[in-house]
């Protein structure tokens, strides 16, 4: 029962950074219609720059969190700006195929830059352990759980009652009737991926630290379960993101903590869950679990 | 008989606008001679490249013909029918370890157990591509019923619960120790170097390599026609309406899902014939062969030949496959360029991962029509700049 | 097929259609039926609900509740392609062609449920595929020739006028050999002279194949000239129905609708 509750409390924590990825990529998909396939690669720049940063030592490790956060964002307003603006009037399709490109080339950039090693995070949480009512969890998945949750928080009061957040969602709704009431589509966008980079960031921070143990080539491969976790809660459901992210990291989390249980499913099954689960979900629900359903429009 | 029942087209009803002039240009015409004549030489240059090429060129060629097959199945799933798959190389991967497994006897020996079926192999060939095929239609509910970019990212899923099974069912797989690829035959004809006899076309000796690059070629070339008569026909016709759009065409009479299922399943065989290919050049098939990266390479052949162009899928896969190699073979020679290994410069490796990327971005941002486009672009103004000599 | 109809028996039923969308109410309990080889107009207000019902009839929505019977079929346990199987064959207002394929390919696309062809023996090009291919080439040529389409068919269809690409629309619906036409408004955009050749063609339409035709239509002048029947919608309401002249005298109808008379529509609703 103690594990059970510990793999819990890990999962969620897992699941709350997954949520800060899927988030960016639904507010993305929401504002300017575009899969952003980059997304790893704003997580790759933030985790680099800051784990780069802090090794150096120069700097205390928040600046480096700052400088990593506020890197992935330029980089994803400049994506943003530079490529997919450009790029309005094509089909969501080809922006996104475009995506694999960017993505592409910041990746080969950043493993060349890595190299064979991997560059540890030199956080302040390390490897301690928390015990809270007997149950243990690494101070790192605990930071993971506070910051996500008042992430998550901050953006759906910003979301729900700022003028940029009503903006936002006015876009996604009916882009036409948006544009007549004056809200620049682009700018909303811009908006969206700028945010999105630094929530890819901050997520690529909490999935390089204990128990992983820092940037390397694969730390890739965690952003990229995002994807499933946007897809189960519904690609244009900012909700649903945060219910897939959740669901993802509990599964991934459980899945590995019961791993001797689950031998039949092969080694290393965990890695495979998300998307065991995703494609569960779409087979019951094509547009994931609060998507809208789509209409016919003649 | 439909037709018959109408006497519509009776010249009683005068059109309701006076009919203008043709406004637009029409279309080139695929059948011109110019370009039955590259195509000819084309394929007269690649059945004499065996003559005269070296093993590294044969074997850069066997690739490149895998690639295409496989990136043939991709334009059309991803140009034609509007679906976005990461899943592709899954399919490969049912294709090449479909083949090893049919075509290999069982072992026991050393690493353990092995399953085999001892099938001929091409009759082992042909069941892969079929099992390719069946594996794509089992994916159908979930593919038939996505659009094309949310099939993008559930298609992900197919990867990695691909390369899991690779890596843990082992005695159809050998995980990540993978497994030798039996060679292929024809009844009365062996594609491997034969240690007995030599065979000598034109005093050249030919084994493993020079067989498989006329098998590969004949297999590339079938595959390629067929994708172009499709693109011209009623399926191809009409998934493209699917793709565009697709409440029109459900009610145009097309039976909208099955028709994105076969699509899936065509480019899942199309995918299976190509993982057969690249089973045989590779004699030695591992898993982590047939993983994401692997995905992100088909879709940049196809981006750069042009989405849903079979022209361009062979041009794509060309450049695709040739570049790494290429760069790797001269590296030493080219500026700024270090073989792999050495510390701090540019690997061709890195360079050819860099070059691909960019050239997809800059692709679909000013011509998304890709490298065809930009060949039919340079051929009109060669012929516009031909009208001008003449005339002048 | 047609002849075993009379003129006076119902061959479409619309029976208490209603469809909801959310918030809106866009058909309501809606009923009519239209006679063999009848011309039967809907109109209404923009928004009334004409081109859901058509959605409806083509399989596109699934209603709330009510039926609609096309020669004894109930059209809305049916699937779209499955409709068009029965020869039900339809225009769009907000024209649906493959901009980038020429002319030609676009009315192939109606010949869909003719042909056969699958996806093996297009690959191989099997000599009955060729043979069907070409076929029906001739039969789409001739249709784009009654429409006045015959020299364009090479022309991109993104390429044509906003006239020509409504005609393409009617001329793909005519590919399908249809049973059963649906004309989601299509004389709009259109001047008064064409309006009238559109009059004229699409009642030739009727005469040639003795067929059904259901029209949505904004234009009072033709509405009023050709249709043998007219049902308004009003907020997915059927406010009326009957013949033009008892529309016209329909005081519910001039209170909400028509206001002065028969004077061009109420709106363009392109
Ligand atoms: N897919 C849909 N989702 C939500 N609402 C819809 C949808 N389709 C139609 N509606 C609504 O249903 C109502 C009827 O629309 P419809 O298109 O049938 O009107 P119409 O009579 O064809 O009007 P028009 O003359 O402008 O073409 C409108 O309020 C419209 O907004
Ligand atoms: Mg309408």
């Amino acid at each position: 029962m103690r594990l059970f509750l510990e793999l819990i409390v890990s999962g969620l924590s897992l699941g709350a950074v997954y949520a800060l990825l899927a988030l960016g990529f639904v507010m993305v998909f929401k504002a300017s219609g575009v899969v952003n396939f980059a997304h790893p690669a704003l997580l790759m720049i933030g985790a680099y720059t800051t784990a780069r940063l802090a090794a150096d030592g120069h700097v205390p490790f928040v600046v480096a969190i700052l400088a990593g956060v506020g890197l992935a964002a330029v980089a994803a307003l400049v994506v943003q700006r530079l490529l997919v603006y450009p790029m309005a009037s094509r089909s969501a399709i080809t922006v996104s195929v475009m995506t694999i490109g960017v993505n592409l080339v910041i990746q080969t950039e950043i493993i060349r830059r890595l190299g064979v090693d991997i560059l540890p995070m030199r956080d302040p949480w390390g490897a301690r352990v928390l015990t809270v009512a007997g149950v243990h969890i690494p101070q790192t998945r605990a930071a993971a759980l506070v910051v996500g949750v008042a992430l998550i928080g901050a953006f759906f009061v910003w979301f729900k009652f700022s003028i940029w957040g009503i903006a936002m969602r006015a876009v996604a709704d009916d882009p036409e009737t948006a544009a007549l009431m004056g809200i620049r589509r682009a700018r909303v966008s811009a908006l969206a991926w700028t945010l999105a980079g630094a929530l890819a960031a901050v997520a690529g921070l909490f999935l390089t630290v204990y128990p992983t143990s820092g940037v390397a080539p694969a730390s890739a491969a965690a952003a990229l379960r995002a994807f499933p976790a946007a897809i189960i809660g519904g690609l244009d459901s900012t909700g649903g993101a945060i219910a897939g992210g959740l669901i993802v990291g509990v599964a991934e989390v459980l899945t590995q903590g019961y791993a001797h249980d689950l031998t039949f499913l092969g080694q290393g099954f965990d890695t495979v869950m998300p998307y065991a689960v995703m494609v569960a979900v779409l087979l019951v629900r094509p547009s994931g679990l609060f998507g809208t359903q789509e209409l016919h429009r003649a | 008989m439909p037709d018959s029942r109408s006497a519509l087209g009776v010249a009683d009803s005068a059109p309701v606008a006076p009919a203008r002039s043709a406004v637009a240009a029409s279309r080139p015409n695929p059948r011109r001679p110019v370009t039955i004549v590259a195509v000819l030489a084309a394929v007269l240059v690649a059945l004499a490249i065996p003559l005269y090429a070296d093993r590294f060129w044969l074997q850069l060629g066997l690739f490149a013909f895998a690639s295409t097959v496989a990136a043939l199945g991709l334009t059309l799933l991803l140009g034609q029918a509007g679906q976005l798959s990461f899943g592709h190389p899954f399919f490969v991967a049912v294709g090449a370890y479909g083949y090893t497994v049919l075509a290999s006897r069982p072992s026991t020996a050393g690493a353990g157990h092995r399953l085999g079926l001892a099938l001929p192999p091409a009759v082992a060939a042909i069941a892969a591509v079929l099992l390719a095929g069946v594996a794509g239609l089992l994916f159908s509910p979930i593919a038939a019923r996505l659009r094309g970019i949310y099939l993008g990212i559930a298609s992900l899923g197919l990867v990695f619960v691909g390369q899991h099974i690779l890596f843990n069912a082992e005695t159809l797989t050998g995980a990540s120790n993978g497994r030798g690829v039996p060679a292929f035959a024809l009844p009365g004809f062996r594609f491997d170097t034969s240690s007995q006899e030599t065979l000598y076309v034109f005093g050249v000796p030919f084994g493993r390599e020079e067989k498989l690059w006329y098998l590969g070629l004949a297999v590339t070339v079938a595959a390629y026609l067929c994708a172009r008569n499709l693109i011209h026909s009623r399926p191809g016709r009409s998934l493209r309406a699917v793709r565009d759009r697709e409440l029109m065409a459900g009610i145009m009479g097309v039976p909208v899902t099955r028709y994105k299922a076969y699509a899936f399943a065509l480019s899942s065989m199309y995918a299976g014939l190509g993982g057969v290919l690249t089973a045989l050049a590779f004699g030695r098939i591992v898993p982590d062969t047939f993983g994401l990266d692997l995905a992100v390479q088909y879709l940049v052949i196809v981006v750069i030949g042009g989405l849903g162009s079979p022209a361009g899928a062979v041009a794509g896969a060309l450049f695709v496959t040739g570049l790494p190699a290429v760069l790797d073979r001269y590296a030493a020679a080219l500026p700024g360029l270090a073989p792999e290994g050495s510390p701090g410069v540019i690997s061709p490796a890195v360079a050819a991962q860099l070059t691909f990327g960019i050239t997809v971005i800059i692709l679909l941002l000013f011509e998304p029509g890709g490298v065809t486009a930009v060949g039919r672009r340079l051929r009109r103004g060669a012929d516009r700049a031909l009208v001008r000599a003449r005339r002048s | 097929m047609s002849a075993r109809s009379t003129a006076t028996e119902a061959e479409l039923v619309v029976d208490a259609v209603t469809v909801r969308f959310a918030g809106v109410t866009a058909l309501d309990g809606v009923s009519f039926t239209v006679g063999a080889a009848a011309i039967h107009a809907v109109i209404g207000p923009n928004g009334a609900g004409k081109s859901t019902l058509f959605n409806v009839v083509s399989g596109a929505y699934r209603p709330a509740c009510g039926s609609v019977r096309f020669r004894g079929a109930d059209l809305t346990r049916l699937r779209p392609h499955r409709i068009a199987r029965l020869g039900v064959a339809r225009t769009f207002q907000n024209i649906a062609l493959l901009a980038s394929e020429p002319v030609e390919e676009n009315l192939m696309i109606g010949r869909h449920r003719l042909t056969r062809t699958g996806f093996v023996a297009a690959a191989l090009r099997t000599p009955p595929a060729r043979r069907e291919d070409r076929r029906h080439r001739i039969r789409v040529r001739e249709i784009a020739g009654f429409l006045g389409l015959g020299d364009k068919l090479d022309v991109a269809a993104g390429e044509l006028s906003y006239g020509d690409q409504k005609r393409v629309e009617i001329a793909r619906a005519l590919c399908v050999e249809p049973a059963l036409l649906l004309l989601d408004e299509p004389a709009a955009g259109m001047n008064a002279h064409e309006t009238a050749a559109m009059g004229r063609l699409i009642r030739d339409i009727r005469d040639d194949l003795q067929i059904p035709v259901l029209l949505v239509e904004h234009d009072m002048g033709l509405v009023m000239g050709i249709a043998d029947r007219v049902t308004v919608l009003d907020f997915g309401k059927r406010l009326a129905d009957g013949t033009p002249a008892e529309i016209q005298h329909d005081p519910a109808v001039q209170d909400a609708y028509l206001g002065t008379d028969d004077s061009d529509s109420p709106g363009e609703g392109s």
